[in-house]
């Protein structure tokens, strides 16, 4: 076996360095998440685009230098990335959700149909204040 | 039999660390790496039906979750998440210490992450006890006087306690993971000192739970005014 004693590929040990440096990054993008959430940028959307793309940035920081999943053969950065690719495929389930009020079919007491029941359904619980019930909304 | 005891008397012999059915460490560091990624795959999978549901719930009253979400603590959930941040680098550099063989290293890192364990669970506590003080844990006390529907606040306490619950547990899992890690590498126990994947395997449970609250952070307590 020519590869017998050859484990340079898998035993790669990374600098102190480079593990500080991921550390100030995440450090660094934690802060912008919540110096971003004090902003408004106009609409809820934008800010929620920005906070889920510095969550997303963090994830990959830690996936791949933590994780070192860059150093990884090929079938663990399969898994890797089917395992949270896998994830966002998930939310292809809202394709149903945000179509159903397109549907000309009335829901199963004869109102439009909604995912989730109005809020006349789910106020009725022990815990309400009675005064609540008609403010706001 | 006796050609099987031979062979794994010869791998004890002159192989250390690697066990007896794999060719050689590159094969046997694979099978343990696709091994535990296969157990991360299943954990976002279970983690993932909860998000889903949370995203379900938020879009459907965007409102009252904002509302709601003012009742948590910002200022201290980011304490914590910079707390998680910080052991998972000493997670990384306990598997790092464990890769050169420096025992003492591990020690101190692996303390570290145990230390940073406590210090979240000792604020998740803190988090929690308030809410129970409030009356905001769903259920027959379940109280709530702000603005938003008490009805679905009440959806967002239970997902909150619900998700933050589950990592919660899966903090005090890798405080019992950690803790034994710990008193192996004291002991000078050969599966962890002669091998670092077990020490790796750790490690990647730990920076999984890191990778949930980073996410599980801006979803709870950072929500923009709709």
């Amino acid at each position: 076996m020519s590869h017998s004693n050859d484990h340079a590929a898998n035993h790669h040990v990374d600098s102190v360095g480079t593990y500080i440096a991921t550390f100030g990054a995440l450090t660094i993008l934690m802060i912008a998440t919540i110096a971003a959430a004090q902003v408004n940028f106009g609409h809820s959307i934008v800010n929620n685009i920005i906070a889920m793309t510095i969550a997303i940035l963090k994830a990959t920081l830690v996936i791949a230098i933590f994780m070192a999943v860059r150093r990884s053969s090929g079938l663990v950065k399969l898994y890797a990335i089917g395992g949270f690719v896998w994830f966002l495929l998930f939310f292809i389930m809202f394709c149903d959700y945000a179509t159903r009020s397109w549907e000309p079919v009335k829901g199963w007491y004869g109102e439009e149909s909604k995912v989730v029941p109005d809020y006349p359904h789910v106020t009725d619980h022990p815990g309400e204040r009675p005064e609540k019930h008609d403010s706001g909304h | 039999m006796a050609a099987i005891a031979a062979e794994q008397a010869h791998s004890h012999d002159h192989h250390g660390p690697l066990h007896h059915q794999f060719e050689d460490l590159d094969q046997q560091n694979e099978a343990y790496l696709v091994g535990m990624w296969a157990f991360l795959v299943q954990e976002v999978m279970f983690f993932g039906a909860l998000f889903l549901t949370y995203t379900l719930m938020r879009w459907q009253y965007p409102m009252d979750w904002y509302f709601a979400h003012n009742e948590l603590d910002w200022k201290l959930a980011g304490f914590n998440t910079f707390n998680l941040l910080l052991s998972s680098f000493f997670a990384a550099m306990g598997v790092r210490s464990a890769q050169l063989k420096d025992r003492k290293g591990v020690l101190l890192w692996l303390g570290g992450v145990l230390l940073c364990c406590l210090v979240f669970l000792g604020i998740k506590y803190v988090e929690y006890a308030l809410k129970w003080e409030h009356h905001l844990v769903p259920g027959p006390s379940f109280f709530y006087q702000g603005e938003a529907n008490p009805g679905v606040a009440q959806m967002f306490f239970g997902l909150y306690f619900a998700m933050t619950g589950l990592h919660g547990i899966h903090v005090a899992v890798g405080l019992i993971v950690f803790g034994i890690l710990w008193l192996m590498w004291y002991f000078r126990k050969t599966i962890v000192t002669e091998d670092y994947m077990p020490t790796e395997m750790c490690g990647l449970y730990w920076h999984f739970v890191d990778l949930v609250w980073i996410f599980l952070y801006p979803l709870f307590y950072l929500i923009p005014h709709p």
